[in-house]
């Protein structure tokens, strides 16, 4: 196989995993209201986590170790990774939900972040600094004896029914009551507390469904580079995957797909590639980071409701026929107020 | 009046509240009779939508009591005040706007088993037949407050009249033991104040209790069977209408200037 087929795969495999992420920032931050700028965090969480359940349990020495270490076939600690992210960003929600709001949460989610990430740094006994984790076992590839290019297919294949199977739960959810209350919060969380919602519930509740998205995006990313540190996952990351949902159309769970695809394609991977094999040159690629912005920047300003916009469930499709009341235009009602 | 006073379907004891020192809410104490129209009036400044939001939760109050039906909800959350059957407008309408009207309508309904994951995923089919009837549910309310062929329309694309219906349609989908409305006929024309004076009796004779802000005394004398002052965060005076002209503070505080204005017209 050439080289150029396996960077195509791999680009696939980054777009995969980027949808499940914005999947996750979506349901948090476009159909709860909440700024998540903490949102790599959870991705970060997943992938150490993962990483750390796959490798084998090492006991501290002179502080050094791997007391996670599970030795877990890495198709089941992906999942076990990210349902403990889950908990852990439900656990960083209640805290910070508790009190703040709006722009506040908004900059101390960005400090967590931070912290966290300098956390990552300097702290050697669960995550070794900056050296971080390396030689994560690439799943199923010792027990059907593949190398690695057969193996980047068959786990894009893995993580395409992920993907699938996480796009079908997130449709399911948005889609239900639960998603109606979420959307509810986003909009006007006085009302939704005043129609007998309890909002700090349903915000943590999201906060955990998004952290668990993220950690599987963010273990996918792990087991493919086969290492993860700090420098894997600088916070302000998250921003390419603002830039994802909003490009790709916010509340748009096809759309976080068309995002993922963009980005990665024009102005992550490819860019990537083209400066390694054709342009030696690391500004085309550091250039093409900072375009990203600017891509976001155009898109809020021409094309707010991004590429695929939410679109509004009909009453039909409530009632599952079309309505059968007559249009019954109130006759009291001026024409102005019909308007 | 005097059964309807002994169990009144909200009361408020010594309600206070100040903001940065300046007091809003200085001992509102009154009693909000079942199944009539109560008017809360009183000058600008007066607190009576500081007491509104004391009442539902979204603001807490420094000292005092709410009851609901005989249950003290003093201290509770929002969501839980609303839970035990009470519902509120705004003066200013707070539509969902990213949402469809019949979308503010469902959302607004009360126990429903698609609140929950678990059923979402479990339960799919009841779910979807709970959703079908609420559905149903949600159309009637639209078309009898004239929002019917708006229905999936944004909520934020409406006027300011037919965001006004809306938030009553909203609450009304709850069907609450009581409804605060904060001002529902502010910034509305003409014919639409009298449809909505018309909508607030039909609540009333169905069964619901009301307690309504409202300048305009016109309609207060219409359709209120009773009355509270509010002046300076206290209550000064509560009966019907006719009665309050009479009373001598109450006309000082608040009814002189307006009553004059009345007789002009």
């Amino acid at each position: 196989m050439s080289a150029f087929f396996l960077f195509v795969m791999t680009m696939v495999f980054y777009v995969i995993v980027f949808w499940i992420g914005s999947l996750g920032l979506d349901l948090v931050w476009s159909r709860t209201g909440i700024p998540i700028f903490a949102y790599y965090l959870y991705v970060a969480i997943g992938a150490y986590l993962t990483g750390l359940f796959s490798l084998p349990h090492v006991p501290l020495q002179n502080g050094v170790g791997n007391l996670f270490g599970l030795d877990m076939p890495g198709l089941l600690a992906l999942p076990l990774a990210a349902v403990a992210t889950g908990v852990i960003a439900m656990g960083i929600g209640a805290v910070f939900l508790r009190r703040l709001r709006t722009d506040y949460l908004a900059v101390v989610m960005v400090a967590v972040a931070l912290v966290i990430w300098d956390f990552s740094q300097n702290d050697i006994t669960l995550v070794s600094g900056n050296t971080g984790l390396t030689n994560i076992p690439l799943p199923l590839a010792g027990v059907l004896k593949i190398n690695i290019n057969q193996w980047t297919y068959l786990y894009t294949g893995v993580a395409l029914v992920w993907a699938l199977a996480l796009w079908w739960v997130m449709k399911t959810v948005s889609n239900s009551p639960t998603g109606r209350v979420f959307r509810a919060i986003r909009d006007d969380s006085v009302v939704a507390a005043t129609i007998g919602k309890n909002v700090y519930r349903y915000q943590i509740l999201s906060m955990g469904i998004g952290g668990f998205y993220a950690a599987i995006a963010g273990g996918f990313l792990a087991q493919l580079a086969t290492s993860w540190n700090p420098s894997s996952w600088a916070p302000f990351e998250v921003f390419n995957v603002f830039t994802m949902v909003i490009v790709g159309g916010v509340g748009s769970n096809l759309g976080a797909l068309v995002g993922a695809a963009l980005l990665q394609v024009l102005f992550i991977q490819g860019p990537t590639y083209v400066a390694s094999n054709y342009l030696h040159s690391p500004t085309f690629e550091t250039l093409a980071a900072a375009a990203i912005g600017v891509l976001m920047w155009l898109s809020l300003w021409f094309r707010p409701q991004g590429a695929v916009p939410e679109k509004l469930k009909p009453t039909k499709w409530y009632l599952g026929r079309e309505p059968q009341l007559a249009e019954s235009i109130n006759p009291d009602l001026t024409v102005e107020e019909r308007a | 009046m005097a059964n309807e006073l002994t169990n009144p379907i909200l009361s408020t004891r010594d309600l206070k509240k100040s903001f940065l020192g300046v007091t809003a809410v200085n001992g509102a104490t009154f009693d909000v009779p079942r199944n009539l129209i109560t008017a809360l009036i009183g000058p600008n400044g007066a607190g009576k939508t500081t007491v509104v939001s004391l009442i539902s939760g979204q603001i807490k109050a420094d000292s005092g009591q709410v009851s609901i039906d005989g249950v003290d909800v003093s201290g509770w959350p929002a969501h839980r005040i609303s839970q035990q059957g009470l519902m509120r407008t705004f003066q200013l309408s707070r539509e969902l706007g990213g949402m469809t009207v019949l979308e503010n309508l469902m959302v607004s309904a009360r126990r429903q088993s698609g609140e929950n994951l678990l059923n979402v995923f479990l339960r799919p089919g009841a779910v979807k037949k709970e959703e079908q009837a609420l559905a149903e549910r949600a159309l009637e309310i639209l078309n009898r407050y004239g929002l019917y062929h708006l229905r999936d329309s944004r909520a934020q694309a409406l006027s300011g009249g037919q965001k006004k219906l809306l938030e009553i349609s909203r609450a009304v989908i709850a069907d609450p033991k009581i409804l605060l409305l904060d001002e529902p006929m502010a910034g509305v024309n003409p014919a639409l104040i009298e449809k909505i004076g018309e909508y607030i009796i039909d609540l009333r004779n169905g069964g619901m209790s009301i307690l309504m802000i409202e300048h305009n005394l016109g309609i207060v004398e219409k359709i209120c069977d009773n009355v509270i002052v509010l002046a300076e965060g206290r209550t000064l005076a509560t009966g019907k209408m006719s009665e309050l002209r009479e009373n001598e503070e109450v006309v000082r505080a608040y009814l002189g200037e307006v009553i004059n204005a009345d007789n002009g017209r």
